[in-house]
């Protein structure tokens, strides 16, 4: 981890695994959505955006990440592209604003988020995860 | 950390990691492999998770592991688990995101020599005619209640709609259709995501694949089967696109606090389960019914414009170009069976993840064209490698639950793949050993590089000198589409 946020894709024999950090939670999940969108190697259109909220509420950091990944594979199928605009995350519940674009090219398809091995590490100035993919 | 002193030896292609092995396990787990898969599987978390697999209430038998495994999330890639449909669970992460991903042989007379000058335009064709690649494609404009029909009646609804002759429903597995769906269970996201994907082929590791028949091992079997030196086949590999995968999200999900309510003791949270007998059990279990016919009918759609492109483009060279169905097969899936364990008959819940019913002769699921020489079972390969057609065996009743490998196996990451191969270079490769290439994309073709999986025929191999498969033909890729 040279960078205080960012992603990198981590080795895995037959599906796919990121790994995402960021000095705050916030920022590792925004690194966790840029890292599905380049490990599915999605492009989107420069149309004028669109626009969405998303509200979500886990029982845990953990499964509130599987929730919101799995928001924007959804929107991926549907052909959108939604970059976080606006993120808060509190109390295990997260509110967010998603400006959108229409997706162009994917090179790779994400089947699911998966909670394989999935376990939100706290440490001092720094959020860290690894998250398996099914390809 | 699982180390080959841990393993004790049954025979030279059979092993076992007994259930004293860690606290919590409730099954043995046993291992179909040659020695050197077996070495190899130890590189990775694969019999790790097999292990993990070992806690899941209310095992029956052993946990198996098929040669082609691999690590995946949760449960392994080519692993077969039987829970007791009384006492025991069912695990959607044990069965997959893609539910009744799965594979159908269609062979015809056509002989490679009479049609290799329409090979090119045959996969051109086949191209044009079934979407592959991400996202929509299929069948278009079809309404909610047609899909509701589609999760109920799988392979049928294509019958009754055209899509499908009656041979091609009696010779796939469940006759294309589980009887236990219940599209109120489904969620209206994969609805959405259902309506646009029918008669698709996806992307990632699925394909379409002309080849001949290269070498008969059987001659009684593949007569049976329509299956002669020579002839030219298509192998068709696919799922329930994003309809089974935002299923088995949903579930997997659900199943968070479903496992704490019963207090499950689970080392991976990808395991998440719910009694079956449970009302959320029977949800899960309705609702992957519909996936897993969605899937059927999918793959029989797809069959069915490959069946229409291969005699328009074979016609004008070869005489009676049509395409028949050998079989069709599930090897994602959780299947409500009665099997023998001991000297007691028990109804199980088989979830088998990336394994293949491998049904022996007289069994009553087997259609009766088959009742002699067993379930036919489809093993692909990997582009440029063989792909295998074996029968089910009595011995595979007794060991694994009816059950055999799927295919190959992956040995490389993607992310290896994409250091190691380059798509142009690989793709003049397998060009020069006869085999012409359609890819979705280059990227996704080199993390399916041929290089990536396992020797398909040690893995065959396996399966055959441990008496769970037979092998009856052997097929030769010529042409292959990557989704």
């Amino acid at each position: 981890m040279t960078t205080k946020q960012g992603f990198k894709e981590i080795e895995h024999t037959a599906d796919a695994a990121l790994h995402v950090w960021g000095t705050t939670l916030t920022e590792m999940f925004q690194q966790a959505a840029l890292g599905i969108y380049a490990m599915a190697g999605a492009q989107a259109d420069d149309s004028s955006p669109i626009h969405r909220s998303i509200h979500l509420e886990a029982d845990d950091l953990e499964t509130l990440m599987v929730n919101f990944l799995s928001e924007l594979l959804f929107f991926l199928d549907e052909g959108f592209l939604f970059q976080v605009a606006a993120l808060q995350i509190n109390q295990n519940k997260l509110d967010g604003e998603l400006s959108g674009s229409r997706v162009v090219q994917i090179q790779k398809e994400i089947k699911a988020v998966t909670f394989h091995d999935l376990q939100i590490i706290r440490s001092e100035n720094c959020f860290q995860t690894s998250i398996v993919l099914d390809i | 950390m699982i180390r080959l002193t841990d393993i004790q030896k049954l025979s030279d292609f059979e092993w076992m990691i007994p259930s004293t092995f860690r606290q919590g396990m409730k099954a043995n787990v046993h291992i179909i492999a040659s020695g050197s898969i077996l070495q190899k599987s130890l590189e990775d978390q694969a019999l790790e998770q097999a292990v993990n697999a070992a806690f899941l209430p209310g095992l029956v038998g052993e946990v198996l592991v098929m040669p082609d495994v691999h690590q995946g999330y949760g449960f392994p890639i080519g692993g077969v688990a039987a829970t007791n449909v009384e006492s025991g669970v069912i695990s959607p992460g044990a069965i997959g995101y893609d539910i009744n991903c799965g594979v159908r042989l269609l062979a015809s007379h056509v002989n490679i020599r009479d049609a290799e000058a329409s090979i090119h335009e045959l996969l051109n064709a086949l191209y044009s005619a079934i979407p592959s690649g991400l996202g929509r494609g299929g069948l278009s404009g079809l309404q909610r209640k047609q899909l509701e029909k589609i999760m109920q009646e799988g392979s049928s609804w294509a019958k009754q709609n055209g899509y499908a002759e009656s041979s091609d429903l009696e010779l796939t597995e469940d006759l294309g259709k589980m009887g236990k769906a219940d599209p109120s269970k489904v969620s209206p996201r994969a609805v959405e995501r259902g309506l646009q994907q029918v008669g698709s082929l996806g992307a990632g590791n699925h394909f379409i694949e002309v080849s001949k028949v290269e070498e008969i091992y059987d001659q009684d079997a593949a007569n049976v089967m329509g299956l002669f030196k020579d002839c030219l086949c298509i192998m068709i590999h696919s799922g329930s696109r994003g309809f089974g995968h935002q299923i088995c999200t949903d579930y997997v999900q659900k199943f968070q606090q479903i496992s704490k309510k019963y207090a499950f003791s689970l080392p991976d949270r990808e395991l998440a389960c719910a009694p079956l007998a449970s009302a959320e059990g029977q949800a899960y279990l309705g609702a992957m019914c519909c996936a897993a016919n969605y899937a059927f009918c999918n793959r029989q759609v797809m069959a069915h414009l490959a069946r229409q492109t291969f005699e328009r483009v074979l016609t004008k060279n070869c005489k009676h170009p049509y395409l028949y169905m050998v079989y069709g097969l599930a090897h994602n899936i959780g299947k409500l069976e009665e099997h023998r364990v001991g000297n007691e008959k028990i109804k199980v819940c088989v979830h088998r993840k990336g394994a293949t019913r491998a049904f022996g002769p007289g069994e009553p699921e087997v259609p009766m064209k088959f009742k002699k020489i067993g379930q036919p079972v489809l093993i692909p390969g990997s582009m440029g490698t063989f792909s295998w057609v074996l029968t089910g065996t009595a011995a595979a009743m007794q060991k694994t639950f009816g059950s055999s490998c799927h295919g190959a196996g992956r040995v490389y990451s993607r992310k290896g793949a994409r250091k190691l191969f380059r798509g142009e270079q690989l793709m003049q490769e397998l060009q020069e050993k006869g085999i012409d290439i359609f890819a979705g994309s280059m990227r996704g073709l080199v993390e399916e590089a041929p290089q990536v999986y396992k020797d398909v025929d040690e893995v065959v191999e396996s399966v055959v000198r441990a008496d769970i498969a037979k092998k009856v033909v052997k097929l030769r890729p010529i042409a292959v589409i990557k989704g």
